[in-house]
């Protein structure tokens, strides 16, 4: 598959809200990469669940799932993703200060996700195994009060 | 050593009010969930889905005792925001704001003084976590919380 084309698709099929597993590509511990495009950011007002055999996982600038959000709120079961070159602004990290995953793949589940303060996944700031009952949202208020810069992530399913 | 002044022994006898408030577990009616202060942990529940609507929440939960909530009405309704919070109850939330991982067991009942179990959750909170759940049946009257 032409590497452009798929991350074109990809990010395009994220902004409408839905992540289409690309099949050869992705699986645990090969993270999917969903672009560095702003525009891949989904932006999810509050705690929905996805539909039946998807997860999401979304960022708040606020502690505790308050003040702005940007996220994706349909990644298929069984799929890694990676986010590298999170920027508002084009230069800068995303300030971010929580995030939740919601989980609705038909099991409980552990996720493992990896935040990492620069854009390529090089300076790791923190790193949880989250687990997740099927059909409940766990939020991690990974800033403890306080906000981090999230330059980029990896979630390992 | 000088003498404290009447000003300083007010301050310390509101400091220890203050932390003998922060110790004890309280209960009240919000209009979101409750999260939890420095090293204890909450448990909400909601007349919404995943912890919105109204919430019964009770917070300042010490780690080494369990919490039982055996009657729902009774909550304080003066502070409740509009609607009366057993009109359904959907969803519970558990938080923990320890700087360890917290296992917890949520039982949750249809009738009051904790009869009838329909549903029984053992959650893995993270540190400065929260576990948003949905209630399998909508006339929750009691629920009880283990660490």
């Amino acid at each position: 598959m032409n590497p452009t084309k798929r991350i074109s698709t990809l990010a395009m099929a994220v902004a409408l809200g839905v992540t289409v597993p690309l099949a050869g590509c992705a699986g645990v511990g090969e993270p999917e990469d969903l672009g560095t495009s702003q525009q891949a950011d989904t932006y999810i007002p509050s705690f929905t669940m996805p539909a039946s055999g998807y997860y999401s996982v979304v960022f708040y600038t606020g502690q505790y799932g308050s003040g702005d959000s940007f996220g994706w709120n349909a990644v298929g079961a069984g799929l890694s993703i990676a986010k590298a070159k999170m920027s508002g602004d084009g230069t800068n990290p995303r300030t971010v200060s929580s995030f939740y995953i919601c989980n609705n793949v038909g099991s409980d589940h552990v996720f493992h996700t990896n935040l990492y303060s620069d854009f390529n996944y090089v300076t790791f700031w923190k790193g949880y195994p989250v687990t997740v009952k099927n059909g409940a949202c766990h939020l991690i208020n990974a800033g403890v009060g306080s906000t981090f810069e999230l330059g980029s992530m990896k979630l390992f399913y | 050593m000088s003498k404290p002044t009447t000003s300083t022994a007010r301050r310390l006898g509101l400091t220890l009010a203050a932390a003998i408030a922060v110790a004890l577990p309280v209960r009240e009616a919000r209009a979101d969930y409750w999260v939890p202060t420095e090293g204890d942990y909450t448990l909400n529940i909601c007349s919404g889905n995943l912890g919105s609507g109204i919430c019964a929440s009770a917070g300042n939960l010490p780690l080494d005792e369990g919490f039982e909530w055996t009657d729902f009405t009774e909550l304080p309704q003066s502070d409740s925001p509009t609607g009366t919070f057993n009109d359904a109850t959907n969803s519970y939330v558990v938080c923990n704001s320890t700087d360890g991982e917290l296992t917890v067991n949520v039982y949750v009942y249809r009738t009051i003084n904790l009869k009838n179990e329909f549903q029984h959750d053992t959650l893995v909170l993270e540190p400065q976590g929260c576990e948003f759940v949905n209630l399998t049946e909508t006339d929750a009257s009691s629920i009880e919380i283990t660490p």
